[in-house]
């Protein structure tokens, strides 16, 4: 295999061949142009400047393209070119699938049903093309099974890495229950006067000791100010937008440990609150009952299944526990 | 009396003092006494294949059979299957059975059964041109069929006393002992006029002057909990309409003989339903029966208040309790008898209903309140409730900025604020010099209700309604008052039970699957997992779990024309109706097999209960059974007890899908 330096293939070009690519270089990478254009830069005839393009387009210094049924070409880098240039033919090929998949990435499969070549052919192609660093294998969130290829100097898009929550591939668990319970912290601070701590000396019968903001304060938090606190505390090695925090922010409300206060703004639930200290809260201290206040104890003594959420393991010998399946077994 | 002639009665709009009750005031003083000694049903209800088939009938067989014994329970076996039948075919039916019944001891029973408000009944009526010489042949016959209320007045019973009682505390010791009394023979008797009210309280405790008891049933009929009775404690509501839209349509087609078919139905429809109406609240004099409805919606606030307060904390929702009481009786009824008659097998007719409920939500008069009646229930009632120590009104920010204040309540209400204690103050004192109780007490109560001021009850009702947040707990209404929007707030109760059953036995992770479905509608499995942040493999786990109690269903998306699986996409989806149809079911199959279970432990150990309640061995029990048999009671005692909390926790929460 040759191996030709970027400065070599300019050198092995022809004089207009030569003059073409520089005034095409001077218009910007991303132009593109059709014949007509072309004839016009090299100021020559259309049936020369049709040679000084083969030419162009051999040392795989052109691209072909089509635009609205209109064959058009676009200038590729000296670098790149030389890159082809040390392909064989079949590399070249896969390469090029590779290459217009962008950041999407190829299936393997595709490959083979695109190029129409054999499997070994494209096997040995990849590794040619992995272990000389032109392209990569990426695992993608969608399809975990695929083997999937795309340049190497190329970003996997979100949806093949499957954005922030995602690592090598994989569903971070850790990463995300540890962001959840810091945002829950970080609102619950401000939706009770004393954080999440609010309800550790209050008796849960009679109320004693609650203390709850009225409608007037802004106990609420932001997508934004959340986004912030995670940037300042530095806690993610992703940098997270603010479509994240709200995916975050749907989790905690699914698991209703968030609400929503009108469209843009979260609280924590008290409901989450008691759960986090369910073993903790206050016991009931005995206090001389009035028994014309009877009726005022009914609502604090009912149960309540907001109340009295986790529900104690049955051991074998209670007969009379009640299965949640039971009737459809 | 027919009920025929009721609704002319009330078409004429004639004065109704005549005997309008005959037939019941008699009927009153029966006691139920069913006499099972003689008898015993097969014992298939321990078959479980035989119970699950329909919760509900196992659940009310369980009920009969345990507070009137197994035949009336076998009686209500048919009439639960067979919906409406006459004498003969339950005897027909009976006698099919491997435990066949008499005649008689059928009409004993059913006659106990309907006067309990078990079973309905209904007499066919004479056609309008009926001629004994031309038919001679036409028999009117009696239709009976099951009356839910009556069955679960029944399975309430208990609850009922001791809640009606200990609502009614605030009247002191004397009254609250004549309204357990009162209550427990009206559930026991069934029907009862208010002389024989009288009359059974008065045997039991002979000291109580009768203007007080008339005084106590006078306070329970005003709210509700005693209801007299009217014509659909005998009639079942589905005979009493089609009897009443039989009459209209053929009214109505003799009036105008060119309305078309369609004009005809939807001109007796409206008319029958303001008949309806008008019969089903027609009380027939003296006859009282306690109202199922009443508790109902008492439940239904408290349920209400609960959510609250697993919502804004304890202080507010027992605020929300109060306002609820406040309300009481005057809320719309949660058991409307056009409900049941078949009328909204038309879904236009059950929108409109709804529509019309969730307006009377607002318009109902007496079902608004402010900040004063709330304040003056607390005064009147010497609540100690802590408000303002309770109620934070700028943002606690720690060390960090302290200078950052948010926007205090108005100046005029804390000067209102400061002008009610006051008030209060000399009010309570005024109060503790003429009813003299003990001085610490005393001081203690003025002490705590300064705290109740007219500011902080606004901000209460504020938090309660503003629209902000997720649940909007009372609406305002344009003059200023407040009200609870039931309609909505009914809803939103079965819906956070049902998350909470789900929470508490299935786990967080299915919470967060099915409210992700709900809050989406319509989601693949895919999206599914990227919108909860779960591992697919999971996702899946728990959508099958999820599937099995009809809490998600399974949408198809035929993408081909062959509706080929390959290419059809699945979707998730909730149908709320299912998901609570079956919870109902499971939570009632529930509470009937404890029932069965404490019914099976009883008979098991019937020897040494039998023992224990002997007259020579009770009270003494510790000097005449042998130490085993002693903790086998306490062990019988104890899964009892057990038992009974389990299926007072199982009702509060099937209670729920019942409103």
């Amino acid at each position: 295999m040759n191996f030709l330096g970027s400065q070599e293939v300019l050198a092995n070009l022809s004089q207009p061949a030569t003059l073409l690519y520089e005034r095409m270089s001077e218009q910007g990478s991303d132009a593109l142009y059709n014949q007509q254009q072309i004839a016009s830069l090299t100021g020559q005839n259309m049936e020369n400047s049709r040679l000084s393009l083969q030419e162009l387009i051999d040392k795989k210094l052109l691209q072909v393209l089509k635009q609205n049924n209109e064959v058009v070409f676009k200038k590729v880098d000296v670098s790149e070119a030389s890159k082809k240039l040390s392909m064989n033919k079949d590399e070249q090929l896969v390469y090029s699938h590779i290459e217009q998949s962008a950041r999407e990435g190829i299936w393997i499969k595709t490959i083979k049903a695109k190029t129409n070549l054999h499997q070994h052919i494209v096997l040995k192609c990849l590794k040619n093309l992995e272990s000389q660093r032109y392209i990569k294998s990426v695992k993608s969130v969608k399809f975990p099974s695929r083997k999937i290829y795309m340049l190497y100097n190329l970003q996997p898009s979100i949806e093949v890495t499957g954005g922030p929550w995602y690592s090598d591939g994989e569903l971070d668990d850790e990463f995300i229950s540890h962001l959840l319970t810091i945002v829950w912290r970080f609102a619950a601070e401000k939706t009770f006067p004393d954080g999440f701590n609010n309800y550790a000396q209050v008796n849960m019968k009679t109320g004693k000791n609650e203390k709850i903001y009225t409608k007037n304060v802004v106990n609420y938090v932001t997508k934004q100010e959340i986004l912030d606190f995670i940037k300042k505390i530095n806690i993610s090695k992703v940098d997270l937008s603010i479509p994240d925090i709200e995916s975050l922010c749907e989790v905690l409300y699914f698991d209703n440990r968030l609400t929503k206060v009108g469209v843009n703004a979260y609280k924590v639930t008290l409901q989450s609150v008691l759960d986090l200290m369910s073993d903790n809260l206050v016991k009931d201290d005995k206090e001389i009952k009035d028994p014309e206040l009877e009726f005022s104890t009914l609502l604090q003594d009912s149960y309540s299944i907001y109340r009295s959420k986790n529900f104690v393991d049955p051991s074998l010998n209670d007969r009379e526990t009640v299965y949640f399946d039971e009737w459809t077994l | 009396m027919g009920i025929l002639d009721v609704i002319d009665k009330i078409e004429d709009s004639s004065n109704e003092n005549d005997n309008n009750t005959n037939g019941l005031s008699t009927g009153g003083s029966r006691n139920v006494n069913i006499n099972n000694n003689d008898f015993y049903y097969s014992k298939d209800m321990e078959n479980i294949s035989v119970r699950s088939i329909r919760p509900k009938t196992f659940l009310y067989t369980t009920v009969v059979k345990k507070y009137l014994g197994e035949k009336a329970m076998a009686i209500l076996k048919i009439l639960l299957s067979q919906e409406r039948v006459t004498l003969k075919m339950i005897y027909t039916i009976m006698n099919n059975t491997s435990v066949p019944m008499e005649l008689s001891s059928i009409k004993r029973t059913l006659v106990s059964m309907i006067q309990l408000g078990i079973v309905n009944y209904y007499q066919d009526e004479l056609p309008k041109n009926y001629n004994t010489k031309i038919n001679k042949k036409f028999k009117q016959k009696i239709h009976y069929s099951i009356n839910e209320e009556g069955l679960n007045l029944l399975l309430y019973s208990g609850e009922i006393i001791t809640n009606v009682t200990m609502i009614h505390s605030y009247m002191g010791e004397i009254p609250m002992k004549i309204v357990e009394e009162i209550m427990t023979n009206c559930l026991q008797f069934g029907f009862l006029s208010v002389d024989q009210i009288i009359m059974t309280v008065k045997n039991d405790e002979d000291f109580i002057d009768e203007d007080v008891i008339k005084q106590c049933i006078d306070i329970l009929l005003k709210d509700g909990w005693l209801k007299r009775s009217t014509p659909l404690d005998q009639c079942p509501s589905k005979d009493l309409w089609s009897l009443i839209y039989n009459r209209e349509y053929v009214v109505t087609g003799e009036r105008d003989k060119t309305l078309s078919e369609l004009k005809k139905k939807h001109q007796s429809t409206f008319k029958s339903k303001e008949k309806f109406n008008k019969l089903c609240s027609y009380a027939q004099g003296e006859i009282c029966r306690v109202s199922f409805d009443r508790y109902l919606k008492w439940k239904r606030i408290l349920h209400i208040s609960q959510l609250c307060e697993s919502i804004h904390g304890i202080a507010i929702g027992k605020i929300l309790n109060f306002c609820g009481d406040i309300v009481g009786n005057k809320q719309q009824t949660l058991r409307d008898p056009l409900k049941d008659c078949g009328l909204f097998d038309d879904a236009a007719e059950l929108a409109a209903f709804n529509e019309e409920q969730e307006f009377k939500d607002e318009s109902t008069t007496g079902i608004a309140f402010d900040s004063l009646d709330i304040q003056r229930f607390i005064q009147h009632r010497n609540i100690p409730i802590d408000l303002n120590s309770t109620l934070v009104n700028s943002l606690n920010t720690g060390n960090l900025n302290e200078n950052k204040r948010v926007k205090r309540e108005s100046t005029v209400g804390l000067d209102l604020n400061d002008i009610q204690e006051e008030n209060e103050e000399d009010l309570d004192l005024d109060e503790a010099a003429d009813v003299a109780e003990t001085v610490n007490e005393n001081g203690k109560r003025v002490l705590v209700n300064n705290d109740v001021s007219i500011a902080s009850i606004n901000a209460c009702l504020q938090l309660l309604s503003d629209d902000m947040q997720s649940i909007q707990f009372l609406k305002k209404t344009s003059s200023g008052k407040y009200f609870f929007p039931f309609t909505n707030l009914t809803k939103i109760l079965k819906q956070t039970v049902y998350d909470g059953l789900i929470e508490s036995t299935l786990g967080v992770s299915s919470l967060r699957l099915l409210r992700c479905v709900r809050f989406n509608r319509l989601v693949t499995e895919k999206t599914l997992c990227s919108l909860a942040l779960l591992k697919d493999k999971d996702v899946r786990h728990i959508v099958t779990k999820l599937i099995k109690i009809n809490a998600v269903e399974i949408q198809e998306l035929p993408k081909a024309n062959d509706r080929s699986a390959a290419r059809t996409v699945f979707l998730y989806r909730i149908d709320e109706r299912h998901q609570y149809q079956y919870m109902d079911d499971n939570l009632c199959w529930n509470m009937a097999n404890l029932i069965n279970k404490i019914e099976l432990l009883k008979e098991k150990n019937k020897v040494l209960l039998n023992k224990a309640e002997r007259e020579d061995v009770a009270g003494k029990e510790e000097e005449l059974l042998l130490t085993s048999e002693l903790n086998q009671l306490k062990m019988i005692n104890e899964r009892e007890m057990s038992s009974f909390v389990r299926l007072n926790r199982l009702i509060s929460l099937w209670e729920v899908f019942q409103f």
